[in-house]
C-alpha cells in the first residue's frame, strides 16, 4: 500500500473541498440557499475525514518506519522507540503543519455540526446564529485552504524518496527526552488553531453587519476552549523547558515562547471585555479587534518561528514556507482591517458607563494592561528585525528588557484583577466596598511586612506578595460570598478559580526568579557537596546503552539535614545524530522548593562528575497554578441553569 | 471607599520604598552574575550566559570574574564584550538613538490607551 | 479617504517588515572586528613554545578556530593541508587555535590527519572570546599590518580560502 499516494490524495481532496466549501458557503448566504449550505457542511465533514485519513496514514508510516514517505525518512529511525516515533508527527515542520491542518478540519467540522440547521428548532443559540454560519464556514475554509496549499506544496510530508533509505536520522533529540513532548505540542495546536473559530465568528458578524445577543455567549465559549488549551500549552512548554533543557529556568523570552504568549494575552483580554459586551452591548468594535488580533498573532507567531526569520533556541524547523505565510498574514490582516473600516460604523455603540468606578472600568484598564503587555512582547520580539531593516545593525532584545518592562504590568494586572472582581457592575457600592477591600488591604500589608521581617528584601517580590495576598483574599472572600454556588454561578466560580491559578503562577515566578540558589562542583566518587540544607553525595557514574542512545548518569544520594531523601540520577544522553549530549536533569519537586541536579560533564578515567545543583523555591506553584486555571475553565464552561 | 484606596496606595508605596532601600549587599559573585545576566550566550543563542551550560559561557563567566577582581566596572566589562561580539551580545540594548523607542513606544501605548479609556468613560451619548 | 489612510498605515509597515525578514538570514552574524586591528594574544603552541601576535606581524595570517569534535572542521582540515602546500614559501602563516578541547584529543587527531598549521592551545577560551568566536569553525583573515580583513563562519572551501589570501 502506498502511503504517499493516500496522503497526497487526501491533501488534494481537502484542498479542493475547501474551495468548493468556500463557493458553497457564499452561494448559501441568502435565505433560500439551503442546498448550498448543506454542500458547505458536507465539505466540512468530508475534509475532516480526509485529513484524519492523512494523519492516520502518517502515524502508521511513522510507527512502521515506512521510509518511502519523505517525512519518515526525515525524522524516523529504526532504533527510535515506537511511542517516540508516533509523537514525532510534530517533531518537524511538515508533520506539525499536517497536525495543524487536521486540528483545523476538526474544528471546522465541529462548528458545522454544532450549528446544524436541524437543531435550530430546539436550541435558540443555533437558531440565532444560523444566518452567520455561511460566513463562519467560509472563513474557516479559507484558513484551511491556506494550510492545505502549504501541505500540498512547500511543506508536503508525503513526498516520495528515491531510493528508499533503510534508516533515517531519527527525530530531534531534544524532542525524544520527555513525555511532555507528547502533550505540549497538541495542546498548543488545539489552542492556536482553536482561535480560528472565534475569528471566523467575528468576521462573519462584521460581514453581516450585525451582532446577535447570543453571539457573545457562543464566541466566549469557543474562545474559552481554545484559551484553555493555549494556557495549558504555555505552562507545559515552560515545564518541558525546565525538565529537559537543563538550565534550571522555564521561560527565556525566546521568539517561540513569545509567539505562543502574545495570542494568549490578547485572548485573555477578549475573554474579559466580552463580558462588558454581554452585559452592556458596548465595546463591540474593540472586541472584534481583539479577536482578530489574536488570530493574526497565531499566524505571525508561526511565521516568525517556522520560516527562519527569527533565530531561536528551539526553532526546530526551517523552510521556505515563509513566503506563503507572508501572503496569508497580509491577506488576513488587510481583509480584516478593510472589513472593520467598511462595516465599523454599524457597530458604534451609544451606551455609556453610569459611573467611572465600576467593574467595567476595571476590565477596560485590565484590557489596556493586557494589550500593553502584548505590545511590549511584540516590540521586543520584532525590534531586532526593525533595527536591522532601518539601521542595518544586529541587536538583541532579551530577558533583562522583557523582565523589567513586563514585571510592573503583571503586578498592575494582578491588582486590577482583584479590584475588578470586588467592584460591582455599573456603580460602586461604598459600604460594600469598605467591607470587600478593607480586610484584604490590611492582610496584604501585614503579610508583606511579615515577609520583610522574615528576610525578603527585594522590592518587586515584596510588592508581588502584597498584591497577591490582596487578590487572593478578595477571591476567597468572594468565593465564600457566592456561598459555593458552584452549579448556579459556574462562570463567576470558574473565574475565581482561574484568578487563583494566576496568583499562584505570579508568586511562583516571583520567588523562583529571585531566590534561586546555584552551585556547581566537580566531585570524585564518594565526595559530597552542600547546597542550602541539602547534602549531596556523589556515589558513582553509571552508563547504559539503549538502541537509540547512550546514557551516562551520575548517581547522587540526597539528604536534607539528617533525613535521607533517596537517590537522584541526572543524566547525559548521547544520540548518534549529534555530538553535544542532551542532559536530563533530575528534579525532586516539593511544595516549597525544587532540588534540581544536572550532570554538566564527567571524566571517564577518574570517574569524576561535574554536577550543577539548583534550589529553586516555589517553581512547582507555576505548574499547579496552570492546573487550577484549567479547573476554572472546566467550571466556567458549564452552562448556567436558565 | 476613597479612604480604603488611599490606604492601599500608601501601603504599596511604603513597601516599594522599604524594599528599594534595603538592597542586599553585593559580593563579587553576585556582581558577576548581574553582568552575565545581560550578556547573550553566543553558542546557545537567546539565553544569558548565566543560564547556559555551554563551556564557552562558563569561560566567559570566569573572564567576568577576573575583570571584576582586577577592578573593572560593569560598563567596561559590557563594552569589552560588545567590542568583540557586537551590540548583538547585549541582551538589553544600549539606551541610545533608535533604541529609545523600545522604552518610549510602550509608554506611549499605555498613556495613549489610558487617554482613550478616560475619554470613553466620560463620553456623553 | 482618511480611513483608508489608516488602512495603509496599519497594513503597509507590517507587510514591509515581514517581507524584509524573509530576505535575511538570522544566523549570519558579521564580525565587528573586521577592519580593526587583530586582538593581541599570548598562547602556547602544542609543542610548548610561546607565541604572540606581535611575533607574527609582517606576515598575512589565517587564524582558524577549530576542535576535534566538530564535523566541518575535519572537512576543513583537508582544505588547510592543501592550502599549506599551495602557499608554502609565500609568507602566509596559518594558525589553528584549538577551541574547547583536550590536548590528548588534539594530538590524536593531528597524528591521524596531519598538521597543516601551527596549533595553539587556547585553554579557558581567552583568545576565542577576544576574537568574538561563537562556534567552530570560524576563520579570520589578517593582513600583514595586523588588520582583520574578513571573518568566515563555517567550513571553508579552497576557492574561498585562495581568494581571501590573495586579497591580503
Amino acid at each position: 500500500m502506498n502511503l504517499n499516494a493516500i496522503g497526497n490524495a487526501c491533501i488534494a481532496v481537502s484542498l479542493a473541498g475547501s474551495l468548493v466549501g468556500m463557493i458553497a458557503a457564499v452561494m448559501g448566504r441568502a435565505e433560500r440557499g439551503a442546498a448550498w449550505r448543506s454542500v458547505a457542511r458536507i465539505c466540512a465533514y468530508g475534509i475532516f475525514l480526509t485529513m484524519t485519513i492523512a494523519s492516520v496514514a502518517m502515524m502508521a508510516a511513522l510507527i512502521t518506519n515506512d521510509f518511502s514517505v519523505g517525512y519518515v525518512a526525515k525524522v524516523g529511525s529504526v532504533n527510535t522507540p515506537r511511542f517516540i516515533a508516533a509523537i514525532s508527527l510534530w517533531s518537524s515542520l511538515e508533520g506539525s503543519i499536517l497536525l495543524w491542518g487536521w486540528v483545523l478540519s476538526g474544528y471546522t467540522a465541529l462548528c458545522a455540526y454544532r450549528y446544524r440547521p436541524t437543531l435550530a428548532g430546539n436550541d435558540p443559540e443555533v437558531r440565532e446564529l444560523q444566518p452567520l454560519m455561511p460566513w463562519v464556514l467560509f472563513t474557516l475554509f479559507a484558513v484551511g485552504l491556506f494550510f492545505y496549499i502549504v501541505l500540498a506544496f512547500p511543506a508536503n510530508p508525503f513526498f516520495a524518496v528515491n531510493p528508499v533509505p533503510t534508516d533515517g536520522p531519527g527525530p530531534n533529540p531534544l524532542l525524544q527526552n520527555h513525555w511532555l513532548m507528547a502533550v505540549h505540542p497538541p495542546c498548543l495546536y488545539l489552542g492556536y488553531v482553536g482561535m480560528s473559530v472565534p475569528f471566523a465568528f467575528g468576521i462573519a458578524s462584521i460581514i453581516r453587519g450585525d451582532i446577535s445577543p447570543r453571539w457573545t455567549a457562543a464566541v466566549r465559549r469557543w474562545t474559552l476552549v481554545a484559551w484553555a488549551f493555549l494556557s495549558i500549552a504555555i505552562v507545559l512548554g515552560g515545564w518541558w523547558s525546565y525538565a529537559v533543557l537543563g538550565w534550571g529556568g522555564y521561560w527565556a523570552w525566546d521568539p517561540v515562547e513569545n509567539a505562543s504568549f502574545m495570542p494568549w494575552l490578547t485572548g485573555t483580554a477578549f475573554l474579559h471585555s466580552v463580558m462588558v459586551q454581554q452585559r452592556r452591548q458596548m465595546l463591540k468594535l474593540w472586541n472584534f479587534g481583539l479577536i482578530i488580533t489574536t488570530f493574526l498573532l497565531t499566524l505571525l507567531g508561526t511565521f516568525l518561528t517556522r520560516s527562519g526569520v527569527m533565530e531561536s533556541v528551539h526553532a526546530f524547523t526551517q523552510s521556505t514556507i515563509g513566503h506563503y505565510f507572508l501572503v496569508a498574514i497580509v491577506t488576513a490582516l488587510a481583509g480584516s482591517v478593510a472589513l472593520l473600516i467598511w462595516q465599523g460604523p454599524r457597530f458604534r455603540t451609544v451606551g455609556r458607563f453610569d459611573h467611572p468606578i465600576c467593574r467595567e472600568s476595571a476590565i477596560l484598564i485590565g484590557n489596556l494592561l493586557f494589550t500593553s503587555f502584548c505590545f511590549v512582547v511584540l516590540l521586543g520580539t520584532l525590534y531586532p528585525l526593525i533595527a536591522e531593516a532601518l539601521r542595518g545593525i544586529k541587536v538583541s532584545v532579551g530577558e533583562p528588557f522583557f523582565n523589567a518592562m513586563t514585571a510592573p504590568l503583571a503586578l498592575a494586572l494582578l491588582l486590577f484583577m482583584a479590584i475588578g472582581v470586588a467592584l460591582p457592575w455599573q456603580a460602586p457600592d461604598w459600604p460594600a466596598a469598605r467591607r470587600r477591600f478593607g480586610i484584604p488591604a490590611v492582610l496584604a500589608v501585614l503579610i508583606a511586612v511579615a515577609a520583610f521581617a522574615f528576610g525578603l528584601r527585594k522590592a518587586l517580590v515584596l510588592i508581588c506578595i502584597a498584591v497577591a495576598t490582596f487578590a487572593l483574599a478578595i477571591m476567597l472572600m468572594e468565593l465564600v460570598s457566592v456561598r459555593f454556588r458552584l452549579f448556579t454561578k459556574p462562570r463567576r466560580y470558574g473565574g475565581f478559580l482561574a484568578h487563583i491559578g494566576a496568583i499562584c503562577i505570579a508568586l511562583g515566578i516571583a520567588f523562583s526568579k529571585n531566590y534561586q540558589v546555584d552551585r556547581q562542583v566537580s566531585l570524585q566518587p564518594g565526595e559530597t557537596m552542600q547546597i542550602e540544607r541539602y547534602t549531596l553525595t556523589f556515589d558513582r557514574l553509571s552508563a547504559a546503552s539503549l538502541p537509540h542512545r547512550f546514557e551516562v548518569s551520575a548517581n547522587v544520594t540526597v539528604a536534607k539535614g539528617n533525613r535521607p531523601l533517596g537517590e537522584l540520577a541526572p543524566r547525559l544522553n548521547y544520540y548518534p545524530q549529534q555530538r553535544e549530549p542532551i542532559g536530563s536533569p533530575a528534579v525532586r519537586s516539593m511544595l516549597t522548593e525544587d532540588l534540581y541536579l544536572t550532570l554538566m560533564a564527567f571524566e571517564q578515567s577518574s570517574g569524576q562528575a561535574t554536577i550543577r545543583a539548583l534550589v529553586t523555591p516555589a517553581v512547582s506553584w507555576i505548574w499547579g497554578g496552570g492546573g487550577i486555571i484549567l479547573l476554572g475553565v472546566f467550571v466556567a464552561l458549564r452552562r448556567p441553569p436558565t | 471607599m476613597k479612604h480604603v484606596i488611599c490606604v492601599i496606595m500608601v501601603g504599596f508605596g511604603c513597601l516599594a520604598a522599604v524594599g528599594s532601600v534595603a538592597a542586599e549587599g553585593e559580593d563579587l559573585d553576585t556582581k558577576a552574575r548581574a553582568i552575565a545576566d545581560q550578556l547573550r550566550c553566543p553558542v546557545c543563542r537567546g539565553v544569558p550566559i548565566t543560564e547556559s551550560p555551554a563551556e564557552l559561557a562558563q569561560d566567559m563567566m570566569k573572564i567576568i570574574r577576573g575583570k571584576l577582581a582586577a577592578g573593572e566596572t560593569e560598563a567596561q566589562i559590557l563594552q569589552y564584550f560588545a567590542d568583540r561580539y557586537g551590540d548583538w551580545i547585549l541582551l538589553s540594548p544600549r539606551a541610545e538613538g533608535m533604541n529609545f523607542s523600545l522604552w518610549i513606544l510602550p509608554g506611549a501605548f499605555l498613556l495613549g490607551g489610558a487617554g482613550l479609556i478616560v475619554r470613553y468613560i466620560r463620553r456623553r451619548p | 479617504m482618511k480611513r483608508w489612510g489608516l488602512f495603509l498605515l496599519i497594513v503597509g509597515p507590517i507587510t514591509a517588515l515581514l517581507a524584509f525578514g524573509l530576505t535575511r538570514d538570522p544566523h549570519v552574524l558579521p564580525s565587528v572586528l573586521v577592519g580593526k586591528p587583530a586582538p593581541a594574544f599570548q598562547l602556547h603552541t602544542l609543542d610548548g613554545e610561546p607565541m604572540t601576535l606581535a611575533a607574527l606581524t609582517g606576515h598575512p595570517l589565517v587564524i582558524n578556530f577549530w576542535a576535534t569534535w566538530c564535523g566541518p572542521c575535519l572537512h576543513e582540515h583537508r582544505v588547510f593541508r592543501q592550502a599549506a602546500e599551495t602557499f608554502a614559501g609565500t609568507g602566509v602563516r596559518f594558525l589553528g587555535v584549538v577551541y574547547q578541547d583536550s590536548e590528548t584529543n588534539v594530538r590524536e587527531f593531528l597524528e591521524q590527519f596531519g598538521r597543516p598549521f601551527e596549533v595553539l592551545l587556547d585553554l579557558g577560551s581567552a583568545m576565542a572570546i577576544d576574537y568574538g568566536v561563537g562556534g567552530v569553525p570560524e576563520t579570520f583573515f589578517v593582513n600583514a599590518q595586523g588588520i582583520i580583513r574578513e571573518k568566515y563562519s563555517g567550513a571553508l572551501t579552497m576557492e574561498y580560502l585562495k581568494q581571501q589570501i590573495e586579497g591580503l
